[in-house]
């Protein structure tokens, strides 16, 4: 396999992992834009853990989710009293805010970045990227998938049959954040170089198009998703700037057009699925 | 003689300054078949959510089985026998029937565990069984796999019914369930009412429609204004010049 | 705290004023939440500077930067417009972002994301007060970000258009039922939020002097924050929220350095977020009800 072919496949597994991480949130009917900044943190943290102490790259993962995990349960309190387009506005506070704080921190070399000494391959994104496909999958086939669809669909209603509403926001908002750290672990050690300016709303923007044009409806969404946004540019022999002008395009015809995403039941009853957002203020 | 299935005792709501329930008692006797009527805006929709949890009630108390239940968070309220419909049918249109129907156990899931099974691959087995059981109760069991969104409405309204069953309450409000609904399939909403009714079943209902009432419950009572006026049989009601009052000017049905 | 910093805070919030009310109007109005807006405050200024750059009249340039950001902010009413009834957020949301992206990579494609220096057009002519220097240019476009919201409060208040926007605002059905034409009074919105916006971008411009395919992106995050501290919905909110937002950044490079400016704000917005979504002035709290 050419180095070139690899570093596209390892680029496809990573956003297959973060395509997960947005889609969680998606699922519930949320909007996270802190993803990249969960990402930070796993990178951040895997490298530190590899390089300063010299732990095995597995170690490396799980110290990534577990302090992304830790820091968005601590978060998670204040954060999800908003709801709504507040929390797309809170998170991507938070987002800026953890970006800007690496950014500062000189131990992880601030704004010149941070070299990685340790190198993954390819084998090791590819296995941690198909155990949480397979995780997502299967907890699609679970009751999990049904309470998901029910509080993005109508939050009163599964209160009253007696889901823990506050708790599933919870549940999704942590596991959201470990998935984007275990996607940052494994681009910090694939590209063995991260600096903080990569991280930015943007990246959790691009991440939330992709799997929206995915589906947020099906646990497929986000390989469909990841597999476009990654090899359109390859398809358009452009590593320049049309992937993105083609990708937002592709994006707005299918708003205009098709809302539920690529994977979903085409509509076969009376006018189309219509997404709907069970934020409420307080 | 066993607890009441409901009880309100001096019941009172505000919204605002506005009192939209005031000082409402009445009691449901287990296996009672009860009808709540009254001109719109009475407050009955109100009544429901405050026996629900959706609102605190501000004074009085709610008790269901000699249980209160009034302090309880509205999620807990169905682990405390309560079920209830809704007015605008509220199924997850993109979830298949079975899993709508199977969201009315999920108070009964405790812990992980109920989440490892994945019953989506598991055939019929386990909580689909379930939920099936109950489609076939009601004779639904045909439109299990299909999507809920693209049922007919008054196959739908029967679902919501499917779904409020699976945590095997002990009392049921349904919310005008016959609104909507034209004499044939208002007659099968009444038989498979009356056959939940006579397997022990309590059944607390909103209506408009009066024959349906008329068919269905055994007692009547009747709100306005957010205060009980009058408590009977439909024929009593009928005669109480309270009620006529209340209803001048709307033809009934 | 020096005046003067706090007088510079005004200056560079008067801009973020520009921007803060096109998201604030929309949002107050037809509840949509519509991250484009930064892209049109890049595309007046982006034009204008490549236009200049080849060589067209200023005038001309600069009318045609606003022009460029009316059509851009037409472009998504039209293929939202469906989606803004306030049905559905989220779509709409991000059918905005989409739009953010498309514009600003467009623009990164023909021009390149290098920041350019902006032909200084206006005369450098600093006033006075006391101890105080204020440029000209800023002043004038301080006086316009003030002007404009005055305009647009009194519009809202006392026009026919106002009241048919503010009935467009309580609920959409409503205001069809009293025959007022929602679609036409929309686009007459995003009409004014790409000249707002635009104008608010060629304001920068002229002052600061430097242009970027990004420029949208820190300003427009900012204004946002701006629009979420002073109370979404709510003009005058914007206003305070813009001149807050400037004075602190200000005040914060002098204290801090400008590495830490981003730090200060988002926490802020943060914090107000958990503790009162409302913001300063309240905001138009019956509409975020439906968000």
């Amino acid at each position: 396999m050419t180095g070139y072919l690899e570093g596209i496949l390892v680029v496809l597994c990573i956003n297959a992992v973060l395509g997960y991480a947005a889609y969680l949130p998606l699922s519930i009917g949320q909007i996270n834009l802190g993803i990249a900044g969960f990402m930070a943190i796993g990178a951040y943290t895997s490298a530190i853990v590899t390089n300063e102490l010299g732990f095995p790259l597995i170690l490396g993962l799980f110290s990534a989710i577990a302090v992304a995990a830790v820091a968005a349960a601590l978060i998670a309190y204040p954060v999800l009293r908003t709801t709504g387009i507040y929390l797309a506005f809170a998170t991507f506070a938070l987002n800026e805010i953890v970006r800007s704080l690496f950014l500062n921190i000189e131990l992880v070399g601030g704004a010149a970045g941070y070299p990685v000494a340790v190198y993954s391959g390819i084998l090791f994104p590819a296995l941690v990227a198909a155990v949480v496909t397979l995780l997502m999958v299967y907890s699609g086939a679970t009751r999990a998938h049904i309470v998901l669809a029910s509080v993005r669909r109508d939050e009163a209603v599964s209160d009253l049959f007696g889901v823990n509403i506050r708790l599933v926001q919870l549940i999704v908002f942590v596991v959201s954040a470990g998935l984007a750290a275990a996607g940052g672990s494994l681009y910090a050690h694939y590209f063995s170089f991260i600096e903080a300016q990569h991280f930015t709303v943007f990246l959790s923007i691009t991440t939330i198009l992709y799997v929206v044009v995915g589906g947020t409806r099906s646990v497929w969404g986000p390989i469909v998703g990841a597999l476009i946004y990654t090899f359109l540019p390859e398809l358009l022999r452009d590593s320049g700037e049309w992937r993105f002008v083609i990708f937002s395009a592709l994006i707005i015809a299918f708003i205009a057009f098709r809302p539920e995403g690529i994977v979903a039941p085409w509509p076969s009853g009376p006018g189309s699925l219509v997404a709907r957002w069970v934020g409420r203020s307080r | 003689m066993s607890a009441p299935a409901l009880e309100l005792a001096g019941v009172c709501k505000s919204f605002g300054g506005l009192s939209v329930v005031h000082d409402v008692s009445f009691s449901v006797a287990q296996g009672e078949r009860v009808a709540l009527i009254g001109p719109n805006g009475a407050g009955k929709t109100t009544v429901f959510n405050l026996i629900t949890g959706v609102y605190p009630v501000d004074a009085g108390r709610v008790t269901a089985s000699d249980r209160r239940i009034d302090e309880l968070p509205s999620r807990k309220r169905i682990e405390a026998g309560i079920a209830r419909t809704f007015q605008n049918i509220r199924l997850v249109p993109e979830l298949d029937v079975i899993d709508n129907v199977i969201l009315g156990e999920q108070s009964l899931c405790k812990g992980i565990r109920p989440y490892l099974a994945p019953i989506r691959w598991l055939g019929d087995s386990g909580a689909r069984a379930q939920a099936r059981s109950v489609l076939a109760e009601i004779d639904l069991q045909r439109f299990d796999r299909q999507k809920a969104g693209g049922l007919p409405y008054g196959i739908r309204k029967q679902i919501e019914i499917a779904r409020a069953l699976m945590a095997g309450p002990s009392i049921l409000l349904l919310d005008e369930p016959a609104a909507g609904l034209n004499a044939e399939e208002a007659a099968e909403l009444s038989r498979v009412l009356l056959k939940l009714s006579d397997a022990g079943l309590t059944l607390l209902i909103i209506e408009h429609d009066m024959h349906f009432v008329d068919q269905l419950c055994d007692h009547t009572i009747v709100l306005n204004f957010g205060r009980k006026i009058a408590e009977g049989t439909l024929a009593e009601i009928r005669r109480d010049p309270l009620v006529r009052e209340a209803y001048i000017g709307r033809s009934e049905h | 705290m020096h005046v003067q910093q706090i007088v510079n805070g005004l200056m560079l919030g008067s801009v973020y004023v520009f921007v803060g009310i096109a998201f604030t109007m929309i949002i107050g109005i037809i509840n949509f939440v519509n991250f484009s807006i930064p892209a049109l405050f890049m595309l007046g200024a982006m034009t204008a500077w490549a236009l200049l750059n080849v060589g067209v009249v200023a005038p001309l340039a600069l009318v045609a930067g606003l022009l460029v950001g009316i059509v851009a902010s037409m472009a998504v009413e039209q293929v939202l417009y469906k989606r803004l009834s306030g049905r559905d957020p989220v779509i709409s949301l991000i059918g905005s972002l989409a739009f953010l992206i498309l514009y600003e990579h467009l623009v990164i494609h023909i021009l390149g994301s290098d920041q350019q220096a902006f032909p200084a057009l206006l005369p450098d002519f600093n006033i006075r007060f006391g101890d105080i220097v204020v440029g000209l240019g800023q002043l004038c476009g301080f006086a316009i970000s003030i002007l404009l919201v005055f305009g647009l409060s009194y519009l809202l208040k006392h026009t026919p258009v106002g009241r048919n926007l503010r009935a467009i605002s309580e609920s959409t059905e409503t205001a069809t039922i009293l025959g007022i034409n929602v679609r036409r009074h929309v686009q007459m919105m995003f009409v004014a939020v790409g000249l707002f916006t635009a104008l608010g971008g060629l304001l920068f411009s002229l002052n600061y002097l430097q242009v970027s395919a990004l420029m949208g992106q820190e300003i427009g995050l900012k204004a946002i924050a701006a629009m979420i501290i002073g109370g979404v919905g709510s003009i005058w909110g914007a206003v305070v929220g813009g001149m807050l937002i400037g004075i602190l950044e200000v005040t914060t490079i002098g204290l801090f350095g400008a590495d830490t400016v981003d730090i200060v704000i988002y926490a802020l917005l943060l914090l107000l977020l958990v503790v009162r979504p409302s913001g300063i002035l309240g905001g138009a709290l019956q509409s975020t009800q439906r968000i």
